[in-house]
């Protein structure tokens, strides 16, 4: 049946073919008779088979013909012309007649996939004319990775693409960045676009679409393809294009489904009963030379003596990692007739995390519609509706399961639990967060996102497209803390209702103009758009307290006693926008793009509001040349390069105008609520610009058995959007200004090799992508006294260092039992306290002893892909990496306190009978050691395998006996391994910010209530009908 | 196939003309509008201008209530000394980790900055506001008290420091560095008597500044600086006027049972001057997320013990203050009631225990610390007879200590709710009476120190031992006026403040407080300047001496 229907397929192709060869021949019949003989010849495919249906074109003229149903072919050419034969899926051959009359041609598959159609921003392009950096990822690559984010599902992937997911709590989004970060306050996430409509709040938008409907990820990188969302492409673009029906196919039915059980990646080594009592009693020296107390006066606790009798310890970590699951399903069901064509979807995704109050479950429904009305009207839309439902658990889960001393009971004789498993007021027992509505975070998102258009075709050549794409998304959460939580310890619950609804729209007209010049050897195109867009966001969010029973959770607030906190607010901007945009190319060998925008933002000041945003790229075809043209060794090659300025507006609205904040005071009776100076005024807040040059090469070699990309890029990013932490003595502690540079340079590389390539044996394919990218910042306005360029020290900015610079005190060691006096002397410390470097060597540490430590940037980051398949089985394997960067771990801030008090990590620490460098010696009287951040720096290098693939497609003879187009099982491992230095749960964290401005980054690494990422095991099934 | 041109050429029309008609409006359509908040042109108007005064006081809830207040002011004196927790003890130790880091002194500096500016620009943008002139010189006078409050935290803190009168405008990295004696001069002293002189005797919302307020304000920073190498000639006598003006004219009384000052239900007793108000309503919704959280510091670790466990009656015990043993001597309590009621000594059993010691029923006593001279009675074998527990000297830990119970607060909505609804008490008439003893005793007239201490003393007195509580002028030294002030404003945010400005602080330390004597050196009478103002400064900014440079 299969082949009945491609038979049909192939015939309607021909009859479209045909009509249009007709046309050629014609034409050309009557201009050039004389000169020409008629050559024939049979065009077969990779396996010698006739391919009916190739298109046969004299190059350089209209002149065609399309073969028939045994691959033949009959075209008049000139004696000496060349021969254009092309077949979708293969790469398109040129063959010189050489005055043969009889020409043969076997054509080979298209690996390259050059003539792949790009989204490329208000419009296409085929990938052989891109002159920009953009990267591609198609549905097969997103849909390998088993996540619920289509994010994530590229991680690692792309070259210039840095994605960061922190811990494992489902539903969680990853943090992206397209070829670093170069706004040091105003925001690095990229711009969104589904299909064709700019989202309105960034990486929250993504998560809502369902990456089993994706057709294709298209990342804008460098400047000249960004330009043209101006305002917006600061940061790079991630243009998403969901499924579409196909017009004419048969009705395709589609299932997949995937199930998996996930459990912790790695756990970290805290201290067991044993070794935490002789953390304590260290902690209890009377002085770092002292004695150690008798336990009954250290562990002041019973319960502790007991354990320590007994022998007992508590691995609370255990106790609150359980196994999860995960499970996807979605059907699909496609197809159209000549006017009409379709994709539904319906998507169904359950994560159970490995802690038990967590989860995250989202069913999304989607209908990509599109109807000829005419032969000039067509109109579309993408419907999309999701619905899901984050429990985001309670963060004491972890952080309680961290510090709960090993000591403690969980239970108690009754086998109870007990809130307070110790004597210590402060810990609670992590298990009864997750008592059944002890605690609940529930978030639920619903959007519906359904952009509308209308084509209309003009004239020919000339098309007018317009866009309209609402936006609605609400957001609500719901928080519940009974009694027996960490948050209260017994004192009366309390519970929170926050709605957050937002309205985006985007009305887009667009005119297309395409038009061959010149015999066709020139080809022109013109895209001129005018687009609004604009967001308004409602906020309501009430608080209680003292509710009188625990059952009603967040359902009925007007029964506590205490209604404390009802706070709105209202968020408008908008954004209006001009672009135009030239292509202009000679045979396909010489490329020319410009475009230029014109944005207005609403958020910045009267007078600053709209700036342009040129960019022009250029390409060189050089495979296109004679030279090249039929190297067996060059199948494609082109050189691009672009320059491009593009701007960033994501500062909050009402900057400009410098908004008061609330102040709160009280008279005896009554409140006095007032407003205090907050932000100042900033009249000439303009644009943040950055500028990029880009050079790349694209390449196609042996037979396109090597392929790839190859980019060098230098971004220098203008009148930084600054939040500058200011001297407190102006009455501020930062203030939003336009000023200051900076710069990023990076070099990319795309490969994808077939090292074998046997269509009926053994293949493998390796692809590697790889990154080195480099961040600094050039200038922050500061000055030293000759009026030199100075370092911002106390906003952690020095010139020439990335933007996320740890600066601080570097650890030499411990100050051992000899050292007394100078320890003394030089940092009024005793033995067994943490020994810092005097780097300016004047005997004392000053904070002129402050040095750089390192930066959160790696110095190369990358992926690499191995896939073999032998008939239908197919296995790959794919790791990432990322060298160089710095760990600033708030883990260890929490975890490796010393305290004597909590629980702490099992590290080697100082005694007067152990002369350690690592780790300073335990105190009771310090909460943490002094300088304690030294010992929280690391190197976060690592690799990680990301995942390994085992499938089987079932044979097509099989397929064909069940009646299905076809079959495929699989099994997946997900992020089974990773090595680092970093030793706590996953390396992969989120990255410094200091985006308060209070000049402290505030630590990237992993933190005590950070979910610990976990590994998968699944199996899943695809189905088509 | 015409009919299909034309409707090509409508819908193309209809297009363009929407461009056209887009680009007239753009200006309209990127306005800026703001709805849910407003923009600093609102001071320009009265209500504005109200909102502007009520945000000047605001700043003081940061350091008046909060732990940083207490900690910054109770620890590292004669009379207090760490418990077992808190990562603030750096302030009780004089230890190298009392540095320019110190969060709390970054916090205090840029806030207390932070309310001098808000004071500034309401000055400064009063002059535009239509309104009624008495209301507004009014509020320009309680302004500049409040800016004159926060000038004197700073240079009491700080020593010299960065002094402006101008609301900064735009972005300002610049700071400078004037001599402490410059401050009082151009803005302490001038603000107040401008206080002075345009404050009401009353004002109708309770805790705005009065006359009185600014007279007592005012008196303290004569008296500071009265001991100071620059002091001014008459400062002593013109700090005794203010406070005799304080007692006499505004109608202040004692109460006449000194324990009755910490009684929740009387906050606003005919004693107080002045209070930084905490309203209850905002306290308990956290709308106030500072309050008054002095219940939580005092306290030892009662919810371990024996028959008890932690409720609001009892407190929440954040065990950060404990008395020095030469605090616990201070008083005689056969004839003075100040330590008896301001310190908690029995605790009533909220849970039942049966154990070998007996049972406890709730509402039995389960634990009881005799205090001070009381012990003589409790013997070993007198504390193990007992069927509850009974804490002596001995006993005596970091954890386990005599609790201040002035700011204990049964009347918050949860065990667990830090903040407080008291008022934090900052002026009240015995201080004024106290103050003026010190102001005499500066010009050497120890006989009237004797009279006013004699009055405060007298109120506190065990009844029928009034007698017994009167002193002589012979008796009265700075140190004895010292004891005396340990006796009464323990615990209300003076004991740092006294001790810098009378010149004790060292020697007052390494007599009474075995943590802190071995560390604290002359420079510790300052704090150091905080290193994220040092930093960000356009070519630094000088730090106190003796601390790292």
């Amino acid at each position: 049946m299969a082949r009945c229907f491609s038979l049909l397929f192939i015939c309607c192709i021909i009859g479209i073919n045909s009509a249009n060869a007709d046309v050629g021949i014609t034409k050309s019949s009557s201009l050039m008779e004389e000169l020409q003989s008629t050559i024939t010849g049979i065009v077969t495919d990779e396996n010698n088979a006739p391919l009916p249906g190739a298109s046969v074109v004299v190059k350089g003229t209209t002149t065609g013909a399309v073969t028939d149903f045994d691959g033949n072919y009959s075209i008049s050419a000139d004696a000496d012309a060349v021969l254009l034969i092309s077949y979708v899926g293969y790469q398109t051959a040129q063959v010189s007649v050489n005055g043969k009359s009889v020409v043969n041609v076997g054509l080979e598959v298209d690996a390259s996939q050059l003539d792949e159609v790009v989204v490329v921003g208000y419009g296409t392009q085929r990938k052989g004319e891109v002159t920009a950096a953009i990267s591609t990822v198609g549905a097969e690559t997103i849909e390998k990775i088993a996540t619920p984010s289509s994010v994530d599902a590229v991680k690692g992937q792309i070259a210039g693409v840095d994605i960061q997911s922190d811990g494992g709590r489902p539903g969680q989004n990853s943090t992206i960045r397209i070829r670093g970060r170069r706004s040091i306050t105003a925001t690095n996430d990229p711009l969104y676009v589904i299909d064709g409509i700019p989202q309105i709040s960034g990486n929250e938008t993504i998560a809502d679409i369902n990456p089993q409907d994706i057709e294709s990820m298209n990342i804008l990188k460098d400047a000249a393809a960004t330009a043209i969302y101006g305002s917006r492409g600061a940061n790079g673009v991630v243009l998403i294009t969901t499924k579409r029906g196909r017009v004419g196919g048969d009705t395709k039915v589609r299932y997949s489904s995937r199930y998996g059980v996930t459990s912790v990646t790695r756990t970290v080594d805290m201290m067991n009963g044993v070794e935490y009592a002789n953390m304590k009693r260290e902690a209890n020296r009377s002085a770092w030379n002292g004695t150690i107390p008798a336990d009954d006066v250290v562990f002041e606790d019973p319960v502790e003596l007991e354990s320590i009798a007994l022998g007992r310890s508590v691995d609370y970590l255990d106790l609150v990692l359980d196994a999860g699951w995960q499970t996807d399903h979605q059907v699909s069901v496609s197809g159209g007739s000549e006017k009409t064509n379709f994709n539904t979807s319906l998507g169904y995704f359950n994560e159970q995390g490995i802690i038990s109050s967590q989860d995250f479950e989202r069913v999304t429904a989607r209908i990509n519609l599109d109807h000829k009305i005419s032969e000039t009207f067509k109109v579309g839309m993408s419907f999309t509706t999701s619905h899901s439902v984050q429990n985001w658990g309670s963060n004491a889960v972890m952080s309680e399961a961290l510090a709960a001393v090993p000591l403690g009971q969980p239970y108690d004789e009754n086998g109870e639990l007990k809130l307070q498993p110790t004597n210590d007021g402060i810990r609670t027992n992590p298990l009864s967060e997750l008592v059944e509505n002890a605690y609940i975070d529930e978030r639920k998102v619903t959007r519906i996102f359904a952009p509308f258009y209308l084509n209309i075709n003009i004239a020919d050549g000339l098309k007018w497209t317009t866009n309209f794409g609402p936006d609605i998304r609400y957001y609500r959460r719901g928080l519940f803390r009974g009694s027996e939580t960490n948050t209260h310890r017994n004192g009366p619950p309390d519970a929170q209702v926050y709605n957050d609804q937002s309205f985006g729209y985007t009305l887009e007209n667009i005119l297309n103009f395409n038009k061959s010049l010149f015999n066709d050897r020139h080809n022109l195109g013109v895209t001129l758009l005018q687009s609004i867009q604009g967001s308004r966001e409602e906020k309501f969010r009430a608080d209680v307290q003292n509710l009188p029973y625990e059952e009603q959770l967040f359902y009925n607030l007007e029964t506590a006693e205490t209604n404390s906190l009802t706070r709105s607010s209202l968020e408008e901007w908008k954004l209006a926008s001009f672009m135009g945009r030239v292509n202009y190319d000679i045979d396909g060998k010489y490329l020319l793009q410009a475009s230029l925008r014109a944005d207005g933002s609403s958020r910045l000041a009267p007078g600053s509001k709209w700036t342009y945003f040129p960019g022009a790229s250029i390409g060189w075809r050089m495979s296109q040349e004679d030279f090249l043209v039929e190297s067996s060794v060059v199948n494609d090659l082109k050189l691009r390069a672009s320059y491009g300025e593009v701007g960033n507006t994501a500062i909050d609205p009402y900057s400009v105008q410098g908004t008061l904040g609330n102040s709160v005071y009280g008279w005896g009776d009554s409140s006095a609520l007032g407003f205090s100076l907050s932000d100042i005024p900033n009249p000439a807040l303009g644009w943040e610009i950055s500028k990029t040059i880009n050079f790349g090469v694209d390449y196609a070699l042996f037979n396109n058995r090597i392929n790839g990309s190859l980019d060098y890029y230098k971004t220098k990013t203008e009148d930084l959007l600054l939040n500058r932490g200011v001297p407190y003595t102006s009455g501020y502690e930062d203030a939003l200004i336009n000023v200051g540079e900076t710069e990023t340079t990076g070099f990319e590389l795309a490969l994808n090799t077939s090292i074998l390539q046997n269509p009926e044996g053994f293949n493998w394919d390796m692809s590697v992508n790889f990154t080195l990218p480099t961040e600094q910042i050039i200038d922050v306005d500061q000055r030293d006294e000759n009026g030199n360029i100075a370092d911002d020290v106390g906003n952690n900015w020095f010139i020439g260092q990335p933007l996320g610079t740890f600066y601080d005190y570097k650890k030499i060691g411990i100050w051992q039992a000899d050292e007394a006096a100078e320890a003394l002397a030089m940092e009024d410390k005793v033995p067994g306290e943490i020994k810092l470097a005097d780097v300016n060597g004047d005997g004392v540490i000053t904070p002129d002893d402050r040095v750089i430590i390192g930066s959160d940037i790696a110095d190369y980051f990358g992926g690499i892909t191995n896939s073999f398949s032998y008939k239908g089985i197919d296995l790959s394997f794919f790791f990432y990496f990322k060298q160089g960067q710095t760990i600033r771990s708030r883990f260890h801030d929490s975890n490796n306190s010393l305290f004597g008090r909590y629980n702490n990590l099992d590290v080697d620490y100082w005694t007067v009978d152990n002369p350690t460098n690592a780790s300073p010696r335990p105190n009771q009287n310090q909460e943490s050691p002094r300088n304690s951040s030294t010992l929280s720096y690391f190197d976060g290098s690592y690799l990680k395998l990301r995942n390994v693939t085992l499938g089987y497609d079932f044979p097509s003879k099989l397929c064909e006996k069940l009646k299905l187009s076809n079959l495929r099982l699989y099994l997946a491992g997900q992020n089974l391994w990773f090595i680092s230095d970093y030793d706590t749960f996953d390396p992969e964290v989120s990255e410094a910010d200091n985006t308060n401005g209070d000049g402290n980054f505030d630590g990237n690494g992993v933190s005590s209530s950070t979910v610990p990422s976990n590994k998968m095991f699944s199996v899943g099934l695809n189905v088509t009908f | 196939m015409k009919f299909n041109i034309t409707i090509k050429k409508g819908v193309l029309l209809m297009l363009v003309s929407g461009f056209a008609l887009f680009f007239e409006s753009c200006d309209d359509y990127l306005e800026e509008e703001l709805v849910s908040n407003v923009a600093g042109t609102y001071y320009l108007t009265e209500s504005g201008l109200q909102d502007g005064v009520e945000a000047t006081y605001s700043y003081l809830r940061f350091f008046y209530g909060p732990e940083r207040g207490f900690t910054m002011t109770t620890f590292g004196t004669d009379i207090f000394t760490n418990g077992s927790d808190g990562s603030h003890k750096i302030f009780n130790w004089y230890d190298g980790g009392l540095n320019a880091e110190a969060s709390y002194l970054r916090d205090s500096w840029r806030d207390w900055y932070k309310g001098i500016n808000q004071a500034n620009a309401v000055i400064n943008r009063s002059g535009d506001v239509e309104m009624d002139e008495a209301t507004k010189t009014r509020w320009i006078a309680e302004v500049r008290w409040l800016r004159a409050f926060y000038y004197f935290d700073i240079v009491r803190t700080f020593g010299d420091c960065h002094l402006t009168l101008e609301e900064t405008e735009g972005v300002e990295v610049e700071a400078n560095r004037t001599a402490a004696s410059e401050v009082y001069i151009q803005a302490i002293i001038p603000d107040l008597e401008f206080a002075i002189a345009n404050l009401p005797n009353e004002q109708d919302d309770y805790g705005r500044a009065t006359k009185a307020a600014a007279e007592f304000l005012l008196g303290k920073a004569l008296l500071r600086r009265s001991y100071t190498s620059y002091a001014g000639a008459d400062d002593a006598s013109r700090a005794e006027t203010l406070f005799t003006n304080v007692i006499n004219n505004y109608g202040f009384e004692l109460l006449a049972d000194w324990g009755d000052l910490w009684d929740i239900n009387n906050q606003q007793n005919s004693e107080i001057v002045w209070n930084r108000v905490v309203n209850k309503e905002l306290a308990d919704t956290e709308i106030d997320t500072e309050g008054h959280r002095g219940h939580l510091y005092f306290l030892m670790e009662y919810d371990k013990l024996r028959g008890m466990s932690r409720d609001t009656e009892n407190g929440r015990p954040w065990k950060r203050f404990r008395p020095t043993p030469f605090m616990l001597s201070l008083w005689d309590r056969d004839i003075d009631t100040r330590y008896d009621k301001g310190f908690k000594h029995v605790w009533y059993a909220n849970n039942e225990v049966s154990d070998e010691r007996g049972n406890l029923a709730i509402g039995d006593t389960a634990l009881y610390i005799p205090g001070p001279f009381r012990e003589a009675p409790w013997t070993e074998a007198a504390k193990a007879a007992a069927p509850y527990m009974v804490y002596t000297t001995e006993d005596y830990t970091e954890r386990l200590y005599p609790s201040v119970n002035k700011w204990i607060d049964p009347t918050r909505p949860g065990v667990q709710h830090e903040e407080g609804q008291r008022d934090v008490v900052l002026m009240r008439l015995a201080d004024a009476y106290l103050l003026r003893a010190e102001a005499k005793l500066k010009q050497s007239n120890p006989g009237g120190a004797a009279d006013d201490i004699n009055v405060v003393r007298t109120r506190a007195a065990v009844p029928g031992q009034e007698a017994a509580m009167q002193i002589t002028g012979a008796d009265v030294t700075l140190d004895f006026l010292l004891d005396e002030r340990a006796r009464e404003v323990y615990g209300e945010h003076a004991r740092w403040w006294d001790l810098t400005r009378t010149g004790k602080l060292v020697e007052r330390v390494r007599l009474h407080n075995p943590d802190a004597a071995g560390n604290i050196q002359d420079y510790h009478v300052l704090r150091p300047i905080p290193l994220d103002q040092i930093d960000r400064t356009i070519g630094g900014y000088p730090q106190n001496p003796g601390y790292p440079q």
